[in-house]
């Protein structure tokens, strides 16, 4: 019965940002929060390992006050409660401060068997909210998993890293970190979007938690964020002939030097 | 009245876009294209409890309301037209029959598996020959002891074929014209019923129609939907709940369609500009996103009169007339701005504007709503 | 604080980070050093720019357990700079150091610079959709992804500092088995000259024969999107080209059938030239694309590749 904490991010959809063509400033006024992709597959892996292990698991969450739009979309992907902390220090908060906040949050909570986080969020992937929880926690990160399982107090992982994998074994509570590759995120049906309005839900203020001042100043700070413009020659062959259009193609990397 | 929708209501609609992004939109032209009922999508979406969204949770469904259905109508709509049909006719025609005219027995029978979709429905109302409204059913059903014995021809059956329950509409007593018109619980494997071929239609492909051919078809007076001679009012209010979800499917697929005409008009340079920026196209935009918005006000006030148990019929017959002129004007606006490439034969403009013809003749058959409506007023 | 320090597991890596370090001691004026695990590779990163070279020397073969090490070797220096190379490996390293040291750090730093006597940085966000300028308090931990900066050139006659560490780090709590090298079909991806991209515009596994084919007669490589490699399993994941997973630098790039959303378009944006074929004339990867062809893959490969062919 393994006692697992899933951590998620709630992060504006990438796909709603437009990029101001004048002084290519980020326009997010239309964008929508979801939860970060890589963290539904760390959602889904928690729920696969409550379903084959008879567990429970839980969520949690650092954000802004908009953090708590999340929270049932959270509990319908399978979690049994969420914990979150809502506060502006969250806009400015970098990797250390997350960190620093959520290994509070866990600390108060008692211990887990495991706990799971996706590889790096999908609007800054930094990949290093895992390892450093783990090392503030003082227990082991296992990080970029493709397949995970538990054996009573054992949990063996197969971790992916670019040209091999390796299988690792730890014994007793660590942090895991999942890869999109391990799971396919299921869509709650529509009794689990529904039964999460019932599922408990409780905030923490980052007050309640035994941080120091310094805890929560980020160590990095952004001095700009600027749309990311390819200068690209963006010439378009679209007649109807497909020949022509090949001929004039081929024709132009001839130019480029590429054939 | 409120005007918001919990936020139940906007997990449902976020989850249902999911749904149908991650398993409609990929396959939506290829249900187009080839016209076959997608019987994966149809599982799938009875996994996900779309099949018994609205219908009792002591029947397997979700009690989630008819205006959480119609949302989720509008979803799949934005997608697939079709599949969007194919969900109208079970969940709205089929399921509402049985579960608002039903027995407790019939709905033990029935309803749970239409709920949990180990049933898929359909509802078998037109006939050849016979004109919407005209009131012509040639279907009879002849009282033997206890059954039915059901003979004749239905056609334009949507989902006829691959539905496993039909409420089907027969005449016990002819003489009495529609008054004497009776609906049936039968199964699609019931010996006597047989598919006597498919109808290639213009739009709405995938929602499989189909003509239906009955011969001497057994039917235990079980299976008799409401009173003998109910037929008529039983068809009429499923019509009407189902013009709803039609609304609903509309403003979804105009929905759609006037946001590719946006991405296009964007994009589309001419005369050095994005068509976008000249007027004409932007008093098409405008227009057709106000009464866009207009309609889908009216859609969801209509569906949660429905959800409420309250009078809804000349509501639902309006939602008909307007989400129907709405949509129609609206994708030929998109065409209009999209031009030789939304004419294009792979582009979705048009097969929404093909679909959503369907979505306005639709079940608009036992009475026009403009008469639904006039009956009401002049009461 | 003093001293910019380089780690990597991968030695290669190491000497591109030097390159990074060495335009860095220059605005510091501080010595740079390599960290490494690699012994033998003392008087190479020495001949290529490094002033000290520290080997760590511990039992535990996974180049994970040295992280306490690395943390504590660069505490004892008072390192200003910590640049890490960015395999998995060292990204997982330099966070657990940095947690460790309480310090900031920045991963996948795409330039590295000394600014207003702290370290300023540049990376993707949103998937690629934009860059981020950072400032990080000293001591900076930064990881630099591979290939990023050429390897520094070796020197003749450069003297240096060589000193060894020993290290206990049998005891990391993690037993590592079986560990198998990703057998890749073909080349890395990652370092082909020539790629060709595939996406959702194949409709069934078979038809990717004809972007092999046109693969072939420009003696490219296969990459593809995301949803080919993960949601069809048409082809291995490390066929996928995208913010999470293979980067492309290629001289060519073709991508066929693919939408170009902006994952998979950071993946592919420091190649030379990219060329795009799609149906939908509307699809963003003719935003990211030199050429482009409006137009149907299945005609318009065979062609491509036909002409390619006869050059």
């Amino acid at each position: 019965m393994p006692k697992i904490l899933v951590c998620y991010k709630w992060v504006l959809d990438e796909q709603d940002i437009k990029i101001n063509s004048g002084n290519l400033s980020l326009d997010s006024s239309r964008a929508k929060y979801k939860i970060s992709d890589y963290d539904k597959n760390a959602i889904e892996e928690a729920t696969l390992l409550m379903e084959a292990y008879e567990g429970n698991v839980d969520a949690l969450t650092f954000g802004s006050d908009k953090v708590k739009q999340s929270l049932k979309d959270a509990l319908s992907r399978g979690p049994g409660s969420v914990q979150w902390i809502g506060d502006a220090a969250f806009e400015q908060a970098d990797a250390f401060v997350t960190a620093n906040v959520l290994a509070a949050a866990i600390r108060k909570n008692g211990t887990y068997d495991l706990i799971l986080c996706g590889e790096g969020s999908a609007d800054s992937y930094s990949q290093q909210v895992a390892p450093r929880l783990a090392t503030l926690l003082g227990i082991p990160v296992i990080t970029f998993v493709q397949k995970l399982c538990m054996d009573g107090s054992r949990t063996i992982a197969t971790r992916k890293l670019g040209d091999c994998t390796e299988v690792v074994e730890v014994e007793g509570p660590a942090v895991i970190s999942v890869l999109p590759e391990i799971n396919k995120p299921r869509i709650p049906s529509l009794k689990q979007v529904m039964a999460a309005a019932k599922k408990p839900s409780q905030e923490i203020k980052l007050a309640e938690l035994e941080l120091s001042a310094e805890d929560i100043i980020p160590k990095t700070v952004s001095i700009s964020v600027k749309g990311y413009i390819m200068n690209r020659k963006n010439i378009l062959f679209k007649e109807a002939s497909q020949a022509d259009n090949v001929a004039k193609l081929v024709a132009s990397l001839a130019q480029e030097g590429l054939c | 009245m409120s005007y918001a929708l919990t936020e139940e209501q906007q997990l449902i609609q976020q989850s249902a876009r999911e749904f149908t992004q991650e398993y409609i939109e990929p396959i939506a032209s290829v249900i187009d294209h080839t016209s076959i009922h997608p019987s994966a999508v149809v599982q799938l979406m009875a996994e996900h409890d779309f099949l018994g969204l609205y219908l009792p949770e002591e029947f397997g469904g979700a009690s989630a309301g008819y205006l959480s259905y119609v949302l989720i109508i509008e979803e799949i709509s934005r997608v697939s037209g079709a599949v969007a049909s194919i969900l109208i006719n079970h969940a709205s025609l089929a399921a509402y029959s049985v579960n608002r005219f039903g027995t407790a027995a019939q709905k033990q029978a029935y309803l749970s598996a239409l709920c949990s979709g180990e049933k898929l429905g359909a509802f078998a109302l037109t006939e050849p020959g016979a004109a919407p409204g005209a009131g012509v059913h040639k279907v009879v059903a002849a009282k033997e002891g206890d059954n039915y014995v059901l003979n004749g021809h239905k056609c334009y059956i949507p989902n006829g074929g691959v539905a496993d329950v039909y409420v089907v509409f027969a005449l016990t007593s002819p003489e009495a014209g529609v008054k004497g018109m009776s609906a049936f619980i039968v199964d699609g494997n019931t010996a006597g019923l047989t598919v006597s071929r498919t109808i290639g239609k213009m739009g709405l492909r995938g929602c499989q129609s189909a003509e239906l051919i009955f011969e001497n078809v057994i039917v235990s007076n079980r299976n008799l939907l409401g009173a003998e001679g109910a037929g008529m009012k039983i068809a009429q209010q499923a019509q009407l709940a189902a013009n709803v979800a039609e609304g609903a499917q509309a403003i979804g697929i105009a929905q759609a369609a006037m946001d590719d005409a946006v991405r296009y008009g964007k994009q589309r340079i001419q005369f050095g500009r994005p068509i976008a920026a000249f007027p004409a196209i932007q008093t098409m935009l405008a227009e057709m996103a106000t009464n866009i918005y207009i309609a889908r006000l009216a859609v969801y006030d209509a569906a949660s009169l429905i959800e409420r148990g309250e009078p809804f019929m000349k509501e639902a017959a309006m939602v008909k007339l307007f989400t129907g002129r709405v949509g129609q004007s609206a994708l030929i606006d998109v065409i209009q701005i999209e031009g030789g490439y939304g004419y294009s034969q792979e582009m979705i403009a048009s097969r929404f504007y093909r679909d959503i013809k369907g979505a306005v003749i639709n079940e608009s058959s036992v009475e026009f709503p403009e008469k639904v409506i006039a009956k009401d007023l002049l009461a | 604080m003093s001293g910019i320090w380089i780690y990597s597991e991968d030695s290669v890596i190491a000497k591109e980070l030097l390159t990074a370090g060495l335009e860095l001691k220059v605005s510091m004026s501080q010595s740079v050093g390599v960290i490494t695990l690699a012994g033998e590779e003392q008087d190479a990163f020495i001949a290529a720019g490094a002033d000290k070279v520290c080997i760590l020397k511990g039992q535990n073969p996974w180049s994970e357990s040295y992280a306490d090490a690395v943390a504590d070797f660069v505490s004892k220096e008072r390192a200003s700079v910590l640049l890490v190379g960015g395999t998995l490996r060292g990204k997982d390293l330099a966070a657990i150091a940095a947690a460790t040291l309480r310090t900031g750090l920045v991963t996948d730093a795409l330039t590295v610079q000394y600014v207003n006597n702290g370290i300023e940085t540049t990376r993707l966000i949103y998937g690629g959709l934009a860059i981020q300028t950072e400032a990080i308090s000293l001591p900076a931990f930064v990881t630099v992804p591979p290939r990023t900066y050429m390897e520094a050139p070796a020197m003749a006659g450069r003297q240096g500092e060589v000193f060894t560490v020993k290290v206990d780090n049998i005891a990391s709590g993690i037993s590592v088995s079986s560990v198998c090298p990703i057998i890749r079909e073909g080349a890395d991806i990652s370092t082909a000259s020539r790629v060709v991209g595939v996406g959702r515009g194949f409709g069934k596994r078979e038809d990717l024969a004809m972007a092999e084919k046109l693969a072939q007669a420009i003696g490219a490589e296969i990459g593809c999107t995301r949803g080919i490699a993960e949601d069809s399993h048409w082809l291995p994941s490390e066929r996928y080209i995208g913010i999470s997973g293979q980067k492309v630098k290629a001289e060519l790039y073709i991508a066929a059938g693919i939408s170009g959303q902006v994952q998979h378009v950071a993946g592919v944006r420091d190649s030379k030239i990219i060329v795009a074929i799609d149906t939908n004339e509307k699809a963003p990867i003719f935003a990211a694309a030199d050429y482009g062809i409006v137009g149907d893959l299945y005609e318009v490969l065979p062609l491509l590749a036909g002409a390619m062919g006869e050059k």
